[in-house]
């Protein structure tokens, strides 16, 4: 066997060991997540009765994106502080830990063992597509929980965001009486999820895990406290939704801005990664 | 117990990571202090172009308590920057990352030898009281150099009751009579509140990460993410119909709050229940092999 197939045949075996290894220590974290999903979406909807919206009204995809409802941006007045929508943090904070510990525990682990057969690049690649695949298996766990209370609502299984699932997050929406497609601002949320969680990956191997969280909660609560189109978690809010808030941010702009997020990450990650001396590098969240 | 304790304050103390986490807390305090002077510096500018002024200029007296440095420290944050918000959402972070990592990281090795002259509480007492104090100090700086930085710019006017609407401190807010009579000893005092409360979740960090096995990151993360678990659901589930009583960590870190200003009772009760719960995992860690 050439080297070149042999490294190939490395990568491969490397690749397909992280879905395994990197699933398998994750197994509470999904269960956790079905747990928190089921919760904050019945929450959300529940709360829908407080401003007069009838839960059966709530389309399929109300259901799915109140996961990600948020807050209005906030709106200057002396002595009244700004508090983040707790919800909201806390799901996205739940998926950029998922995806936080798994590469570079695998770093200071087996993974150095790894990268003796395989090239640094494959094992980087093989990280990447194990982040994807992570992000992917969230939102569908999110959305079997958004059905499961679709159902037992007996609400419609409709693509369209309605005025009732804005109304609850914020009063400032005015969206149509057929309501407005949502597959843009799901495809938005997904593509910015994933870029989000590589750049957090790329930025745990340069500075420290803990420190890239650290980051990207500060970034979710700046972006809650403002609405711009720079602050990327706004792209994951349903409340700045733009066509349906005024000012809001447009998803596929969000789309865009991911896939270059998401290129600069593994590009910044592969130039890092290949000169960073690994041996002398710390095990220290 | 004198000689390891000095010892973990040693190395608690002269840890980078605590470099690091003092020096994005300052930063932020810093950040903080600049917001709120500009704010204050925009709103007021208008008055100075009418002819009036405000600091020692000022004709008149216009109880502007939200032009204070005490109504724009950063804990009070009457002007509300955003810097602050981070800081506080940041903090259970920032506590725990200089020191809550170390038993975790020790337990196989120096830990195990100093199991062999101390008894365990000796050495877990150690590492607690180490890690209190270096969590509380993460907290602490940073406020104490926001209040430092403010008050070289604000003026120290005495808050004025009756302006509670525009700094958000009422009556029945934490050490609000101190606010409104000796707002110094507020600033004091409620910077050593914070500075138990921060303390406190540091040693709750250590406390968690007992239980798990190599995992730094969990150690760090995932307290955060039950306290902000805690934050969402306790109010909506279980004291939806009771007002007031906010256990959440960082609102009682905050001197004002968003809607009702919660009990003294529920900073008292966080005083309590967070060493009571890391003494009950600690003693859960006495009976298990070190190594």
């Amino acid at each position: 066997m050439s080297k070149r197939a042999a490294t190939r045949r490395a990568a491969r075996r490397a690749l397909l060991l992280d879905l395994r290894l990197g699933f398998s220590t994750s197994t509470r974290w999904y269960a956790l997540t079905a747990l928190f999903a089921l919760c904050s979406i019945e929450l959300a909807v529940a709360g829908s009765d407080f401003f007069g919206i009838e839960r059966a009204s709530l389309t399929w995809a109300d259901h799915l994106a109140l996961f990600v409802g948020g807050c209005e941006p906030y709106v200057f007045r002396q002595g009244l502080i700004f508090v983040p929508p707790a919800g909201w943090l806390l799901g996205l904070l739940l998926l950029a830990y998922m995806t936080l510990g798994y590469p570079y525990r695998d770093l200071m682990g087996f993974g150095q063992h790894a990268l003796m057969r395989a090239s640094r690049a494959s094992w980087l690649l093989s990280k990447c597509a194990w982040i994807v695949l992570t992000v992917l298996a969230f939102w569908a766990i999110v959305v079997a929980a958004a059905t499961v209370i679709t159902v037992l609502d007996g609400a419609p299984f409709s693509l369209r965001l309605t005025q009732g699932a804005f109304a609850t997050v914020t009063g400032l929406a005015n969206v149509p009486p057929g309501g407005i497609g949502a597959l843009p601002f799901f495809a938005g949320m997904l593509g910015m999820s994933v870029a989000l969680c590589l750049a957090q990956m790329t930025l745990a191997f340069i500075v420290r895990p803990s420190v890239a969280f650290g980051c990207l909660a500060a970034l979710l609560v700046v972006s809650a406290h403002t609405m711009h189109p720079a602050l990327l978690g706004n792209y994951l809010m349903l409340a700045r939704l733009g066509g349906a808030v005024p000012g809001g941010v447009s998803p596929l702009v969000g789309l865009g801005v991911a896939a270059v997020l998401a290129l600069a990450s593994v590009v910044g990650g592969l130039f890092f990664f290949r000169r960073t001396d690994l041996v002398a590098k710390e095990l220290f969240a | 117990m004198n000689g390891i304790l000095a010892h973990e304050l040693s190395k608690a103390f002269r840890n980078r990571w605590l470099s690091v986490a003092l020096a994005i807390g300052c930063i932020l305090a810093i950040a903080a202090a600049a917001e709120a002077i500009t704010t204050v510096d925009a709103l007021y500018r208008p008055m100075s172009a009418d002819g009036e002024h405000y600091g020692l200029d000022a004709t008149m007296f216009l109880g502007l308590s939200t032009a204070s440095s005490y109504g724009n420290w950063m804990a009070v944050n009457a002007n509300v920057p955003l810097s602050s918000t981070v800081f506080f959402y940041l903090a259970p972070l920032l506590t725990a990352i200089p020191f809550s990592w170390s038993y975790q990281q020790e337990r196989d090795s120096y830990l195990a030898h100093a199991l062999l002259r101390r008894t365990r509480t000796q050495a877990y007492g150690a590492k607690a009281a180490a890690s209190f104090l270096v969590g509380g100090t993460v907290v602490a700086l940073p406020l104490v150099l926001n209040f430092i930085i403010i008050s070289c710019f604000l003026p120290a006017y005495m808050p004025q009751y009756n302006e509670c609407n525009y700094t958000g401190m009422f009556y029945d807010s934490y050490f609000s009579w101190f606010f409104y009579n000796a707002p110094l000893v507020f600033v004091a005092l409620f910077t050593l509140l914070d500075f138990c409360l921060a303390g406190c979740w540091a040693v709750l960090c250590l406390a968690v990460s007992t239980l798990f096995r190599n995992n730094r990151v969990a150690t760090l993360v995932v307290p955060y993410l039950g306290l902000l678990a805690w934050d969402y659901l306790v109010p909506t589930v279980v004291f939806a119909n009771v007002q007031g009583f906010s256990t959440d960590l960082i609102h009682c870190m905050m001197a004002t709050h968003f809607s009702d200003p919660p009990e003294p009772l529920a900073a008292a009760a966080l005083l309590v229940a967070l060493p009571a719960i890391s003494f009950v995992l600690f003693l859960c860690e006495r009976r298990r092999d070190v190594l």
